[in-house]
C-alpha cells in the first residue's frame, strides 16, 4: 500500500539512482578505453597503459578468485562448514590436472580430471568425515584444518617442492589486440593495448560459471532446496527431502569448483606448494567481504580483492596486502555480515551447549607441583642441549598456546592470530632492541624495549579482537586466520619495517644481574620462570570476577548483556590479556631462535599453535604445555621414525585423531582412561556419573 | 553528565518507573507492536496478558533493548533510554527474565549469581579473586537463599532441574539492586508446588521493586499483580484491576476461550 509512496517520496527512486550510477560508470569506462588521457592523469597513474593493465589484471584475477571462493561459500552457505581445506583441494586439483594433461597431452582432459577427481574427493569428505560431525561447527572446522595439514604434506611428498608450469593449447596462448587505446604516436598512428588471451578466457569462464551457479540456485528445484536449507536445515529435513544426499551433492560441487579453478588458476600462474594457503586466504577474504554463503557476494568480494591486489601491486608494492586487509577491516566495521551477507547468520550468538563434564575449576593440584619440581630438576639429568632445545622450546610454544587456550577455553573464541601477536613482539624486540642485521635496531635499553614489546602486542591483540568480535562463533577462526596470513605476507613483502624475506638476525637477551641469559641453562630457567608465572596467573585469574565473567560470556552472551555487561568489552579485554601472554612468549621466542623472519609466523606455524592447544586440551591451562611438549618431542625425534619431511603428516594425523575422539585433548584422554586403567568397573563409573548429575 | 542525569531523574516527579510512548516494532512486513502506550508506576506490580503472538515478549525485548523498537520512545524513571544498548539500561536498574532460561551452563549456581551481582558494579573487570568475606559474594548467597537455591550453591547450572533453572533465572534478575523487573512467563513448566513457591517469592519482594509479569496462568498472574494490561495483535486493548479483567466478557472471549466461566 504505502510502498510506492515510500520510494518516490525522495524525488528519486533507488532504481533511478542506480541507473545514474551505471550510466556514469559506463561513460567512465568508455573514456578509459577510447580516450587519450591528459598529461596530469598520465603522470599521476604512471601512464594509461600501466593503469589499464592493472585494472584488467585485477578483473581477471577476480575471475579466478571468484571461481575458488564460490565453492567455499556454497559449502558454507548450506552446511555451515568452514572448509579450511578448500585451498588444499584447489592445489590437489591443479596437481591432478597437471599430471593428466602431461600424460595425455591434452589440456582439456587435465581440466576434466582435476574437476571430477575433486568432486569425488569433496563427496567422500562429506560422507566419511563431516557427516559424523554434523552440527558441531568448531570440530568440523578443526577437522578441515587437520586435513589441510596432512594434504599439504602428502602433496609435497608426491609432487615435490618445485614449481610446475602447465602448457596450455597454442591457440589460447599469446596476446590479443584489445580496443583499448594507450597512446597516439607522433605520426598519428594509434597504439592499442595487447593483453594475454588466456587471462580473458579465465574471466569468461568465471562469468559463465557464476551465471550458471546463480541460475542453478535461483531457478531450479534443487537450487530452491539448497536455499531453503541455507535458511533452515531442520525444517528442510522434515519436508521429506533427503538432506544427506543434498549435502553430499553440494560438497561435490564445491570440490569440483575447487578442482576446476585449480587447473585453470594453475595454468594462468603456476602450481607449487604454498599456493593452497594463498588461495585459502583469497577465499576467506572474498567471502568475509562479500558475505558468507552468497554467490553474488563472492563475485563482489572477488572483484574488490582482485582489483585491490593488482592496483596495490602497481602503486604501492610493499604494502599491497595491507590494502586487501583494510578492505576486510572496513567491511567488518561497517557491515559485519559482509556486503551481501545475511544479518541473521552473523548475529547467531547462541548459548553454548554445556555437557556436565565441561566444568573444570583450574586449581594448583599436587600433580602440577610435582611437575614443576621435575622441570626445575630437569637440567640435572638431561644435557644442556636437550634442556634448551626441547625444554625451553616446549615452554615457549606452550606459552603461546596458553594464550590461545585462555581465549578458546575460557572465552570460546578460537583465535589463530596468537602466533602473529607473539611474532609482532619478536619483531619489536629486534627493531627496538638490537640485532646484527644492520637494519633498524634502535638499541633501546632492555628495561624499555621488553615492556614496550609486550604492551604493544597486547594492544594489537586487542585491536585484532575488536575486529574478530564484530562477528561471533566460527567466524573468529576465519577472521583471525585472515589476519595471521595478511601479517605474514606483509612481513614478507615489506622491507622498510620488517626487512622482508630475511627478517632480523642476531637478536639476543641482555646480560642482567651478571647472568648471561642467552646461555642454554639460564635461558631454560628464564622460560620456566615466565611459564610458571603465566600458568599461575591464569589459574588465579580464572576464578577472579573477570575470569568468571569471561566464562559466563562464553556460555551465554545474551544473558550477559541482560545483567549489565558489555559483551564486546569483555571479549576485547580477554584478547588483551591473552595478547600480553603471547607478547611475553614472543620476546622469549625471538631470543630462543636468535632471529625472526616471516617463516617464524607463517600460516602453518600459526596452525601449529592451534594443533598444540587442541592436542593438549583446551579446558585446563596445563593442556597447552603438555601439547607443546608432545609437539616438540615429535618434531625432534620424528626424523628418526618417519623422516623429517613427514612430520606434518604425523602431527596432522594425531591432531585429527584427537579432534575425533577426545574434545579435551590428551588431558581428557588421560582423564577418561585413568579410571579404566585403575581397574574401575563400568558399573562404578556409571554410579559416580549419576552421583555427579544429581544435585 | 552525571549532573544532568541526576537533574533528569529529579524532574521525574511523575513517579513512573516505565513510560512507553507509541512504541512500535516491525520485523520486515510483520508488525509485532503497533504503537503501545504504557505507564507503570515505581513499585507497581503489573500483569500483561494476551494470547500467543500478542506482542508481549516483543514488548519486553523493546524495553530491554534486546530488539530495540523501530518507533516510539521508552522512558525509564524519566530518562529516555530508547537508544541505549542493553547493558546501559540494566545499569540503571532494569532487569528481566527470559521465557526460555538463559543461563551459564558452565558456571555453578553461586558463580552465576555472583557474576550477575558484579554486572552493575565497577569491579566487573577485576582480576582479583573475591575473598570469602566479599560483600558481593554475601549478596549472591542471600539471593540464592531467597529463591531456595542455597542448598546447591556449587552445583553446575547444566545439571539443574527445570524448576531450579527457572528459580536461578529469577535470581539473576534480582541481582545487583534492581528497581524494575520484567518477568517473562516465570511459571512456565513449573509444578503446582513450585508455582506456589514462585508466588511467595514474588510477593516477598521489597515494595520498592516494581515489575511487569507475563503469565498465562491466571491463578499466578492475578495473585501477584495489582493491575492488568491485556494485549492483542500488538496493541493494548484493555486495562483494569484483576477482578475487572476476569469479569470482562471480551477478555473471556478472546483470551480465556468461550468455555471459561
Amino acid at each position: 500500500m504505502s510502498f510506492s509512496a515510500n520510494t518516490s517520496a525522495g524525488g528519486l527512486t533507488a532504481r533511478q539512482v542506480w541507473r545514474g550510477v551505471a550510466l556514469l560508470a559506463a561513460a567512465l569506462i568508455a573514456w578509459m578505453v577510447l580516450g587519450i588521457w591528459p598529461g596530469w592523469l598520465d603522470n599521476l597513474l604512471d601512464g594509461k597503459k600501466a593503469f589499464v593493465s592493472a585494472i584488467l589484471n585485477g578483473v581477471t584475477l577476480a575471475g579466478l578468485y571468484f571461481l575458488v571462493a564460490s565453492g567455499f561459500t556454497l559449502v558454507f552457505g548450506l552446511m555451515r562448514n568452514v572448509n579450511l581445506a578448500h585451498g588444499s583441494l584447489y592445489l590437489l586439483g591443479a596437481y591432478i590436472g597437471y599430471d593428466v594433461a602431461n600424460w595425455t597431452g591434452n589440456w582439456f582432459l587435465g581440466i576434466l580430471a582435476g574437476t571430477l577427481a575433486l568432486g569425488v574427493t569433496g563427496a567422500l569428505l562429506q560422507i566419511v568425515v563431516f557427516q559424523r560431525l554434523a552440527g558441531d561447527e568448531l570440530r568440523q572446522t578443526l577437522v578441515t584444518i587437520g586435513i589441510s595439514i596432512v594434504l599439504a604434506d602428502v602433496m609435497l611428498a608426491i609432487w615435490g617442492g618445485k614449481t610446475d608450469q602447465f602448457s596450455i593449447p597454442d591457440w589460447l596462448d599469446g596476446a590479443v589486440v584489445t580496443p583499448i587505446i594507450t597512446a597516439v604516436k607522433a605520426n598519428g598512428q594509434i597504439v592499442t593495448l595487447r593483453y594475454p588471451l588466456y587471462r580473458l578466457v579465465v574471466l569468461g569462464a568465471a562469468v559463465v560459471i557464476g551465471v550458471g551457479l546463480w541460475l542453478g540456485l535461483n531457478k531450479t528445484k534443487i537450487g530452491m532446496m539448497i536455499r531453503a536449507g541455507v535458511d533452515d536445515r531442520a525444517m528442510l529435513a522434515v519436508t521429506g527431502i533427503n538432506v544427506r544426499l543434498l549435502f553430499v551433492g553440494v560438497f561435490a560441487i564445491g570440490g569440483m569448483l575447487a578442482g576446476f579453478s585449480g587447473v585453470i588458476g594453475g595454468s594462468a600462474l603456476s602450481v607449487a606448494p604454498g599456493e593452497d594457503v594463498r588461495y585459502l586466504l583469497a577465499s576467506l577474504v572474498v567471502v568475509i567481504v562479500g558475505g558468507m554463503g552468497s554467490i553474488t557476494g563472492a563475485a563482489i568480494g572477488a572483484l574488490l580483492i582482485g582489483l585491490a591486489e593488482q592496483i596495490g601491486l602497481v602503486y604501492f608494492p610493499t604494502y599491497g596486502v595491507v590494502l586487501t586487509f583494510v578492505i576486510m577491516v572496513v567491511t567488518l566495521a561497517v557491515r559485519p555480515q559482509g556486503v551481501m551477507g545475511n544479518a541473521r547468520t552473523r548475529n547467531a550468538d547462541p548459548p553454548r551447549n554445556v555437557s556436565p563434564g565441561d566444568i573444570r575449576h583450574a586449581a594448583l593440584s599436587p600433580a602440577s607441583a610435582v611437575l614443576g619440581v621435575a622441570l626445575v630438576l630437569l637440567p640435572l639429568v638431561a644435557s644442556p642441549f636437550l634442556v634448551f632445545q626441547l625444554g625451553a622450546q616446549s615452554l615457549i610454544l606452550g606459552l603461546i598456546a596458553l594464550s590461545l587456550m585462555v581465549l578458546a577455553g575460557y572465552g570460546g573464541m578460537v583465535s589463530l592470530a596468537q602466533l602473529t601477536v607473539a611474532g609482532l613482539s619478536g619483531y619489536l624486540v629486534a627493531i627496538l632492541g638490537a640485532n646484527s642485521t644492520g637494519i633498524l635496531g634502535f638499541g633501546w635499553p632492555w628495561q624499555i624495549y621488553i615492556p614496550a614489546a609486550i604492551l604493544i602486542s597486547g594492544i594489537v591483540a586487542a585491536l585484532i579482537g575488536a575486529i574478530a568480535v564484530r562477528t561471533a562463533g566460527i567466524y573468529t577462526i576465519m577472521i583471525t586466520l585472515a589476519v595471521a596470513t595478511a601479517f605474514f605476507y606483509l612481513a614478507q613483502q615489506n622491507y622498510s619495517l620488517f626487512n622482508g624475506h630475511s627478517g632480523f638476525r642476531g637478536v639476543a637477551p641482555p646480560n642482567v644481574f651478571g647472568v648471561e641469559w642467552g646461555h642454554q641453562i639460564p635461558f631454560y630457567y628464564l622460560t620456566l620462570g615466565v611459564a610458571a608465572l603465566a600458568y599461575c596467573g591464569v589459574v588465579y585469574a580464572a576464578r577472579s570476577t573477570f575470569g568468571r565473567a569471561l566464562m559466563a560470556t562464553r556460555d551465554n552472551p545474551r544473558r550477559m548483556r541482560a545483567i549489565g555487561y558489555n559483551v564486546t568489552h569483555v571479549r576485547i579485554a580477554a584478547y588483551f590479556f591473552a595478547g600480553l601472554i603471547a607478547g611475553t612468549a614472543g620476546v622469549l621466542y625471538v631470543w630462543f631462535n636468535g632471529r625472526i623472519s616471516p617463516g617464524t609466523i607463517s600460516v602453518s606455524e600459526a596452525i601449529g599453535i592451534l594443533v598444540i592447544a587442541v592436542i593438549g586440551g583446551l579446558r585446563h591451562p596445563i593442556g597447552p604445555f603438555l601439547g607443546a611438549a608432545l609437539y616438540v618431542l615429535l618434531k625432534t625425534f620424528a626424523i628418526d621414525v618417519v623422516g623429517a619431511d613427514r612430520f606434518n603428516t604425523l602431527i596432522g594425523g594425531i591432531f585429527l585423531a584427537i579432534v575425533f575422539t577426545s574434545p579435551d585433548g590428551i588431558l581428557g584422554l588421560w582423564r577418561r582412561l585413568s579410571p579404566k586403567l585403575a581397574g574401575n568397573s563400568l558399573r562404578q563409573q556409571a554410579a559416580s556419573l549419576t552421583a555427579q548429575r544429581r544435585p | 553528565m552525571s549532573a544532568s542525569r541526576a537533574a533528569e531523574r529529579l524532574s521525574n516527579s511523575s513517579g513512573f518507573a516505565l513510560e512507553l510512548e507509541n512504541v512500535g516494532r516491525q520485523f520486515g512486513a510483520l508488525v509485532a507492536l503497533a504503537g503501545v502506550n504504557l505507564r507503570v508506576a515505581a513499585g507497581e506490580r503489573r500483569a500483561v496478558l494476551g494470547s500467543n503472538g500478542a506482542g508481549k515478549t516483543t514488548l519486553f525485548n523493546a524495553v530491554t533493548g534486546d530488539f530495540p523498537p523501530t518507533s516510539g520512545r521508552i522512558l525509564f524513571f524519566g530518562e529516555d533510554v530508547t537508544s541505549y544498548p542493553v547493558q546501559e539500561r540494566i545499569r540503571r536498574g532494569l532487569r528481566r527474565t527470559y521465557q526460555i532460561s538463559q543461563l551459564f551452563g558452565g558456571l555453578s549456581v553461586l558463580d552465576s549469581i555472583f557474576v550477575a551481582c558484579r554486572g552493575v558494579s565497577r569491579r566487573r573487570f577485576s582480576l582479583l579473586r573475591p575473598a570469602e568475606t566479599d560483600a558481593t559474594m554475601a549478596q549472591a548467597r542471600s539471593i540464592a537463599h531467597m529463591v531456595h537455591l542455597d542448598e546447591i550453591l556449587q552445583t553446575p547450572v547444566a545439571v539443574l532441574s527445570h524448576g531450579q533453572q527457572r528459580q536461578l533465572e529469577i535470581a539473576l534478575a534480582l541481582s545487583g539492586a534492581p528497581r524494575f523487573i520484567l518477568f517473562d512467563e516465570p511459571a512456565a513448566g513449573l509444578s503446582p508446588s513450585e508455582r506456589r513457591d514462585l508466588v511467595a517469592i514474588l510477593n516477598a519482594l521489597p515494595s520498592h521493586i516494581g515489575y511487569i509479569i507475563i503469565e498465562h496462568d491466571l491463578d499466578v498472574a492475578l495473585r501477584v499483580s495489582t493491575y492488568v494490561t491485556m494485549m492483542h495483535n500488538g496493541r493494548i486493548f484493555k486495562e483494569g484491576t484483576p477482578q475487572e479483567i476476569e469479569d470482562d466478557e471480551q477478555v473471556q472471549a478472546i483470551y480465556l476461550g468461550s468455555g471459561h466461566g
